[in-house]
């Protein structure tokens, strides 16, 4: 444990000597922050609703984009430098480099939701918010970035461009994101169902109105753990060779 | 030994070990599906589904396909409703094992999705919406299809502010229910008949089988009978008819007594004339009795009146305290959310009677400025009222009592009666009979949608054994932000967006500036 601890604090201290996460995370949050409060015909003020489910709706297209830039790096790079070989040399597994690499990113993401809290305080400022509610959505998004930094993670095990990375985590998460969505709406009524149960939106829908359900959970940690796995399946091959 | 040292150590090993992780997700996430656990963490468990919305959901064999024509971008409250169903659509879909599909069709979309709407039955509602600065009228749709097996239901507008669980909670079981729940409409007394109740009708007539009840003397009241109703008789019911009733209560059944007391004429001058029903004889013994006086009001409606003045006919509109607009409502399921009900020529009930094994309820009281009378021979509208005829406040003219009950002829030794006391059993008394009548021909009028909503639901609480009648008041929760100024607005639309950058930037430049002075630390250490 102490060895995912220690890898994890490494990547969040790297994380915040860059520039480059300086400017990942403004953007994440000026475009967050534009479409809650400046959008114009879908803004919070325009809704006029204590409640903050625009910046949860609009929360779900940001992280997309967001997280796979934060874990572009994490593995690709120690690839590429070779430094990944320098750690199979340290006492550490390679299950334990993923789930460390994956903690770092995604406490990363939940330091980044943080930054959103002044909306919370706004709103419930101005009218009469549900708490529980909004517990719910917070809920929501830190547990799918929990499935987007594991795909991440696995996109950045299995290349040493960090761009291609970045692509596959996008090609991956698009399917969880909004393609099974669709082929829900077009499939046969057995598969249909499956489809849908994958789609992410619906869950991630479901928990922002403020229901949290065991299937929601279970199928989004179930995701998590089956992206550590393929990631470390990913680290194990070169030595399988 | 680490943990996970002998995790995925070579390719078969590997590949037997992600195939079981893999495995066992898909398994956990299956038995996750099965199993229906939810927390609603809404601050007024507003998707929590009720034990009766859930039993229907559960209920549903096939599947139920609903299309959902919701127009899209339409005013907020709107799109909020639009949000709402959706959400209900998945939670009765949860409990319903996957036999409920929905899609949504926008049916501004082309003409041929607006035909099919409006074919469908859905009305299009006209909204103002605000484009580029300027609002515009548009039509818009809110409304959707429920088709099983091979019928077909049709939510025609949803309301804002209606109880959506309770609209589909009802389309389900119309669609599903076997049978529906009889109930029997007293006859043969001069009680009005079905067709002088269409509002009334129209309504039962969705959710129950409604029957007429003649010749309960010989034949009974049905034990099948889920409610009865005794609706403005004006005749004389002979006791083998009160006997029948009595016994239908004492068995442990439900009644709604709409009675009047006194027959008023106002053609003849404004006199009135007591109705001898014999029913008294029944509400006294439950302890629920009609007294035999008339209600004047200080709310009340405008009728018109013909009066001559110089020699011409003049209808002047005057205020007649004997057609009361009762304003004050019990809080119970039955009077929630009614506003105000035209009760024409009523009698008040004495509420003071209960035992102590019932529970009184009352449904619908005067305003604070009322009073009845017992004199019946002026009740005529061109009469002046004085302050001094409205002395009483808040008399009762409807109400519920629930519990066990006596039998009316149980200390009758001419007439054998079976029963002499009831099992527990709710009795709903209104002191007057007219006021869910529209009448037939000529003389039909509309009653206010109050009316009959009182009538309904007390009908839905003594029928109603799957409890929806709770869900109709549950309605969609609004939380309007709160009215600021635009320079406020706007002050708070920019610190919000910029806030978060500038604490990103200022812990930015914090860490360079420790780094920055750590770095010179070392720096001089090392000189």
């Amino acid at each position: 444990m102490s060895h995912i601890w220690t890898i994890c604090k490494r990547e969040v201290n790297a994380f915040f000597n860059s520039l480059t996460a300086y400017i990942i995370l403004i953007v994440f949050l000026a475009v967050s922050g534009f479409f809650t409060w400046l959008g114009g015909s879908g803004d919070l003020f325009f809704v006029g609703q204590a409640s903050l489910n625009t910046f949860f709706g609009i929360a779900f297209w940001t992280l997309f984009f967001f997280i796979p830039a934060i874990t572009m790096r994490m593995l690709a790079e120690e690839r590429r430098s070779g430094t990944l070989e320098l750690l199979a040399t340290k006492p550490v597994t390679d299950f334990q480099i993923v789930i460390g690499k994956w903690l770092a990113s995604w406490l990363l993401v939940i330091i980044s939701l943080l930054f959103t809290i002044p909306y919370y305080i706004t709103v419930a400022n101005l009218g009469n918010i549900d708490h529980g509610a909004t517990f719910a959505g917070y809920f929501a998004l830190i547990l799918i970035s929990g499935v987007y930094t594991s795909v991440g993670i696995f996109a950045s095990s299995m290349t040493k461009n960090q761009i291609v990375a970045l692509i596959l985590s996008l090609f991956i998460g698009v399917f969880f994101h909004i393609l099974f969505g669709i082929s829900a709406s077009v499939l046969p009524p057995f598969l249909s169902g499956i489809a849908e149960f994958m789609d992410l939106q619906y869950h991630y829908s479901t928990l922002t109105r403020g229901v949290v359900t065991l299937e929601s959970v279970t199928y989004m940690v179930s995701l998590i753990v089956v992206g550590f796995v393929l990631s470390t399946v990913s680290l194990k091959q070169r030595m399988w060779r | 030994m680490t943990l996970f040292e002998g995790f995925l150590i070579n390719r078969e090993e590997g590949l037997i070990q992600t195939a079981l992780i893999i495995g066992t997700a898909i398994v956990l996430c299956i038995l996750a599906n099965q199993l229906i656990w939810r927390a609603d963490l809404t601050e007024d468990n507003r998707y929590t589904l009720s034990s009766a919305s859930e039993q229907i959901a559960e209920q549903i064999g096939d599947p139920i396909t609903v299309t959902a024509y919701f127009s899209e971008d339409l005013p907020p409250n709107l799109d909020l409703v639009k949000d709402e169903f959706r959400s209900f659509l998945d939670e009765f879909r949860a409990y319903s094992g996957g036999n409920l599909e929905y899609r949504f069709v926008n049916p501004n979309e082309n003409d041929q999705t607006e035909a099919e709407a409006q074919q469908a039955g859905i009305q299009p509602l006209l909204v103002n919406v605000r484009e580029r600065d300027q609002v515009s009228q548009r039509r818009a749709y809110l409304g959707a299809v429920f088709q099983y097996e091979n019928r077909q239901e049709t939510l025609p507008a949803v309301q804002p502010n209606t109880s959506l669980e309770y609209e589909i909670a009802l389309i389900i079981q119309k669609l599903i229910g076997e049978s529906k729940p009889k109930i029997g409409f007293l006859q043969g007394h001069g009680e009005p008949t079905q067709a002088a109740m269409t509002q009334t009708m129209n309504q039962l007539q969705q959710l129950y089988q409604v029957v007429d009840l003649n010749n309960v003397d010989s034949n009974g009241v049905p034990p099948d009978i889920e409610v009865l109703m005794i609706v403005g008789p004006e005749e004389m019911l002979t006791d083998s008819e009160l006997l029948a009733i009595d016994q239908y209560i004492m068995s442990g059944g439900k009644a709604v007594f709409a009675i009047n007391k006194v027959n008023a004429n106002l053609q003849a001058g404004g006199i009135g004339s007591p109705i001898g029903t014999g029913l008294s004889r029944l509400l006294n013994t439950y302890n629920i009795p009609v007294q035999a006086n008339l209600l004047r009001d200080v709310s009340s409606a405008q009728i018109q009146v013909q009066s001559r003045d110089r020699g011409f006919n003049v209808v002047n509109n005057v205020r007649y305290p004997y057609i009361p607009m009762i304003p004050n409502f019990g809080d119970h399921p039955i009077s929630q959310g009614i506003e105000s009900v035209l009760f024409p020529f009523v009698s008040t009930l004495d509420v003071t009677l209960a035992d102590t094994n019932q529970t009184l309820s009352v449904l619908a009281r005067s305003s604070e400025r009322a009073d009845t009378t017992r004199q019946f021979l002026n009740l005529s509208p061109q009469q002046q009222f004085t302050a001094e005829d409205f002395q009483a406040s808040y008399l009762p003219v409807a109400a519920l009592i629930e519990g066990t009950f006596t039998s009316a002829f149980a200390d009758d030794d001419s007439i054998q009666a079976n029963l002499t006391s009831s099992s527990p059993t709710s009795i709903v008394v209104f002191g007057d009979g007219d006021f869910v009548i529209n009448g037939t021909g000529q003389q039909q009028q509309n009653m206010p949608e109050d009316n009959i909503n009182i009538f309904i639901n007390a009908v839905d609480y003594l029928a109603d054994a799957s409890g929806l009648m709770e869900l109709r008041t549950k309605a969609v929760t609004s939380r309007p932000l709160a009215q600021i100024t635009d320079q406020t607005k706007t002050f708070l639309k920019y610190l919000n967006v910029l806030l978060p950058i500038f604490l990103v930037i200022g812990y930015g430049f914090y860490r360079y500036r420790t780094a920055q002075s750590r770095r010179q630390k070392w720096k001089e250490e090392g000189v």
